[in-house]
């Protein structure tokens, strides 16, 4: 048959009428359509190209785009994929998509794929055989080492790895090269989610599951709009709302967006000043004697650690917490710098709406989930302002089971599975820390190399790490599925930095981007659907796909690429997996690390029949709800303990006290006005493939910087003037938003970061929590001008 | 070619009718709902002047209460802007 019979306009006809059917169904939950309509209109547009429903064949695969993990069907006809559909099947969004889950396809065909590699030769980057291509980046890789040692060569990935590829990175880089220098791009989204569950209760990972939106009775959400960046979850929590009358949302943001028109209260705060609200609860819960006294005596203890720990603002930054214990009395007596009357004047949030926020968590008749994302993980104080919200859970009992959750969302697609289950940041191992001497020779024993390959000390954090290479004690960097030259805070020094002398960039992509405007050498990868692979979401759900297609011209697994690299080095005995089963192969090997009760994973046949399965898994079932002895094996103890907080020796989770500390960088004279930057819900991050989708792209064709009407007004600024944002690293021109999708406060701009042409992170600080070492992208000073 | 996904409410018991109606053109596919009153239309249509034409001819059927475009696909709006 002939390819171009199922034509163009036929696609756009049919992810047109799947917009419209996805929004149908956020409207009037449970609507129907004809037998099926959209198979309907499939075979219509079928019969019009000259095929047949039966040359459509849907396949299972997981959405590639945020965290939150949605199962989509994918229709495959002629060896392209030609629809996108929400899969029934799925529990994570039951048919659901959002408008990037819907054009997700198109992503795969933009014009200007790469599918061939490119080596920069007298400056310009010329095609070349991915063979060759693959030889010089060994050679460059062992020439480096002998000059310079292990530790400047690195690898900087991300949240978008697949589970084999930040497996094989991780083993070749920390297993058979010896250096800890792996990184990825999610220590840029969730490592203070990381650090808050380590600190609070000493394992990794929700205890929850999507499960608790049906449980829930109100819904609190900090620093997160949802509705934009996991809209398929802000559907079923509003479904549940129609549902159930008495159920309520609460936003409570610096921003008011879409999120906060949806909810039944929005309340809008002075940035950073979470750290004061979230103890005011406390404060609250406390003093109204609201404290499930039996749970905190029996499941927690209470500890301090060390303030005033600065930002991580100077090169080689280091920071050690001591945490020492402390009594009930000493936590209340030092939440008393947080009344509601005082925090409301810090914060902006009056003392009535901080004592109804708290009374619904302390009402012990209301089943509360929290959920969070990147407000309260892109902070200073981000583990802080994590541990302060398992605080508020703890203290009330809310924790464990259904629809009592803190709840931390993920942005990317396997954040979970591949960054933090399978250990891809400097500190990490499949299982444990590399300064864990059991984790080393667990991972050594696995991986067969002597344990002495191993380094028993981490080395670079992300911004760390682009530091390094900009002062030369990292020479070779090796970039896959992340685009830092767009998503780097305070661009410039790590852009001038990668392009010094003597620096070597690979970066394996499927688009141009400016991070391979950057590099001596880019692989043409291959893109989700085109290689076998498996994710993990935010509710521990592993989920795994086929490939469906075949990869354009040239084009690579990440995996593949690593393992063809890695035999050129020599270590080939290591990676002697076969092409055809080698993700299989992968994810056995891998899964020695998660053996026992707590973090077991489902064999990969089950993987492969069911849309995703969430671990512990454990004799054949998954665990919805952990720490809780009716839903987690692990968790059982003794029959007067239904909870065991297991990641703690003695069981029982922290509480911490942990104050509020100001912003490293305040609005003031020279520059007024607080910068927050974010995300929209057509682009997926910088944009590199959503941009290339006509649909999202005419949808929001351009970033913005939305300011407040009252300050648009005394400046002179209308809706689409040109504006200069100026902060002490850059300045940038560019369209002023007003009255349109979000509003800021007053004396606030907001800008998103999709667009490469508008690089707002040129303008933004590298200041970071100094526990996680997660950037803070929501708060400098900024200057505004009319242009 | 312009592309376009619409939600169209009919007025009470009108929407056999305005599915009939839409039908009659042949730029539109038409998947009625079948538990609520709510139609979804796909226009397809080679340029912007045609697009405008039969957004009017829609738009003054006498049998819808609202219509809202959902998404909208042209090839010549708005280039990419890339840095490279």
């Amino acid at each position: 048959m002939n390819q171009n019979k199922f034509t163009r306009r036929d696609f756009l006809k049919m992810m047109a009428a799947s917009a419209a059917f996805a929004t149908a169904t956020k409207i009037f939950p449970g609507i129907l359509f004809a037998q099926n309509e959209q198979n309907q209109m499939l075979t219509q547009t079928l019969n019009d190209a000259n095929l047949t429903a039966q040359d459509v064949a849907w396949h299972k695969a997981p959405c590639r785009f945020c965290g939150v993990g949605c199962g989509l069907l994918i229709g495959i006809a002629e060896g392209r994929a030609v629809a996108v559909k929400g899969d029934p099947a799925s529990p994570v969004n039951k048919g659901l998509c959002c408008v990037k889950g819907y054009h997700s396809v198109m992503a795969l065909y933009g014009q200007d794929r790469l599918t061939t590699a490119y080596v920069r030769r007298d400056g310009q980057l010329v095609p070349t055989s991915i063979d060759e291509a693959l030889d010089i980046v060994a050679d460059k890789m062992k020439e480096t080492i002998q000059a310079h040692g292990k530790d400047s060569v690195s690898i900087y990935g991300s949240g978008q790895w697949t589970i084999p590829d930040g497996y094989v990175a991780n083993k070749l880089f920390k297993g058979a090269i010896g250096t800890n220098n792996v990184e990825a791009n999610a220590r840029l989204c969730m490592a203070s989610a990381v650090t808050g569950f380590i600190t609070s209760f000493g394992a990794d990972e929700p205890m929850g599951c999507y499960d608790d939106i049906d449980y829930a009775d109100v819904f609190v959400l900090w620093g997160n709009n949802m509705a934009e960046m996991h809209p398929v979850l802000f559907s079923r929590m509003l479904d549940q709302r129609l549902q159930r009358k008495h159920v309520k949302i609460l936003d409570i943001a610096t921003r008011s967006t879409r999120t906060s028109l949806a909810a039944n209260r929005s309340y809008i705060f002075n940035p950073q000043t979470d750290l004061a609200i979230a103890n005011a609860i406390c404060y609250e819960i406390i003093h109204n004697g609201w404290t499930h006294r039996t749970f905190v005596a029996k499941h927690c203890t209470f500890k301090q650690g060390l303030t005033n720990p600065g930002y991580g603002l100077e090169d080689n930054y280091v920071f050690n917490d001591e945490v020492s214990d402390i009594s009930f009395d000493q936590f209340k007596a030092y939440l008393k710098d947080y009344t509601p009357e005082k925090v409301a004047e810090l914060s902006g949030i009056s003392a009535r709406d901080i004592r109804y926020i708290a009374s619904l968590y302390g009402d012990p008749n209301l089943k509360v989930t929290s959920f969070w994302c990147m407000g309260v993980n892109q902070h200073t104080r981000g583990t802080w302002m994590n541990n302060l919200i398992y605080n508020i859970h703890l203290l009330v009992g809310k924790i464990s089971t259904p629809g009592n959750s803190p709840f931390s969302l993920t942005g990317q697609p396997s954040a979970c599975g591949t960054v933090r289950e399978v250990g891809t940041l400097t500190h990490k191992l499949p299982y444990g820390t590399v300064d864990n001497e059991a984790a080393r020779q667990k991972a050594a024993e696995i991986w067969q190399v002597p344990v002495e390959n191993i380094p028993p000390k981490p080395t670079y954090h992300t911004v760390e790490m682009f530091r390094a290479l900009d002062r030369g004690d990292i020479r070779f960097m090796w970039i896959q599925v992340t685009n830092p030259m767009v998503s780097m805070p305070k661009l410039k020094r790590y852009r001038d930095g990668s392009q010094k002398e003597g620096r070597f960039i690979v970066v394996s992509e499927v688009y141009p981007t400016p991070t391979t405007d950057i590099a001596d050498v880019i692989l043409p990868s291959a893109m989700w659907i085109e290689r076998e692979g498996l994710f993990g979401n935010s509710e521990r759900r592993t989920q795994h796909w086929d490939q469906l297609i075949n990869p354009p011209g040239e084009a690579m697994s990440d995996t593949l690429q690593l393992i063809e690299v890695a035999r050129r080095m020599g270590y080939g005995d290591l990676f002697a997996w076969d092409e055809t089963t080698h993700i299989e192969d992968i994810w056995n090997e891998y899964i020695r690390f998660h053996e026992g009760a707590k973090h077991g994973m489902a064999p990969y046949a089950e993987l492969r029949q069911n849309p995703g399965l969430r671990w512990p898994y454990v004799n054949g079932q998954e665990t919805r709800w952990r720490y809780n002895a009716e839903h987690d094996p692990a968790a059982a103890n003794d029959e007067d303990n239904i909870f065991n907080f297991y990641g703690k020796p003695n069981g029982k989770a922290w509480i911490f006290f942990r104050p509020y500390e100001p912003a490293p960088e305040e609005p003031n004279e020279e520059y007024p006005f607080w910068l927050c930057t974010g995300r929209v819900v057509e682009h997926w991050h910088t944009g590199s493939m959503t941009r290339r989708i006509p649909v999202l792209h005419q949808a929001v064709p351009q970033a913005y910087a939305e300011l407040h009407p009252d300050d648009a007004k005394k400046l002179d600024i209308r809706h689409g003037d040109l504006i200069r944002l100026v902060t002490p690293r850059g300045s940038i021109e560019i369209p002023a938003s007003v009255g349109q999708r979000g509003r800021p406060a007053a004396q606030q701009v907001f800008v998103p970061f999709f667009d490469e042409s508008l690089l707002i992170n040129e303008l933004t600080l590298d200041a970071f929590c100094p526990i996680s070492k997660e950037p803070d992208y929501k708060k400098c000073a900024v200057r505004v001008e009319k242009v | 070619m312009i592309v376009k996904s619409y939600l169209i409410y009919p007025l009470p018991q009108q929407k056999s009718s305005l599915q009939d109606k839409l039908q009659q053109f042949p730029q539109c596919d038409v998947i009625p709902a079948t538990n609520q009153d709510l139609l979804v239309l796909v226009t397809a249509t080679d340029n912007q002047t045609d697009d405008e034409t039969l957004y009017t001819q829609i738009k003054h059927l006498p049998q819808i209460q609202v219509i809202t475009l959902i998404s909208g696909h042209n090839d010549h709006i708005i280039p990419l802007q890339t840095t490279h």
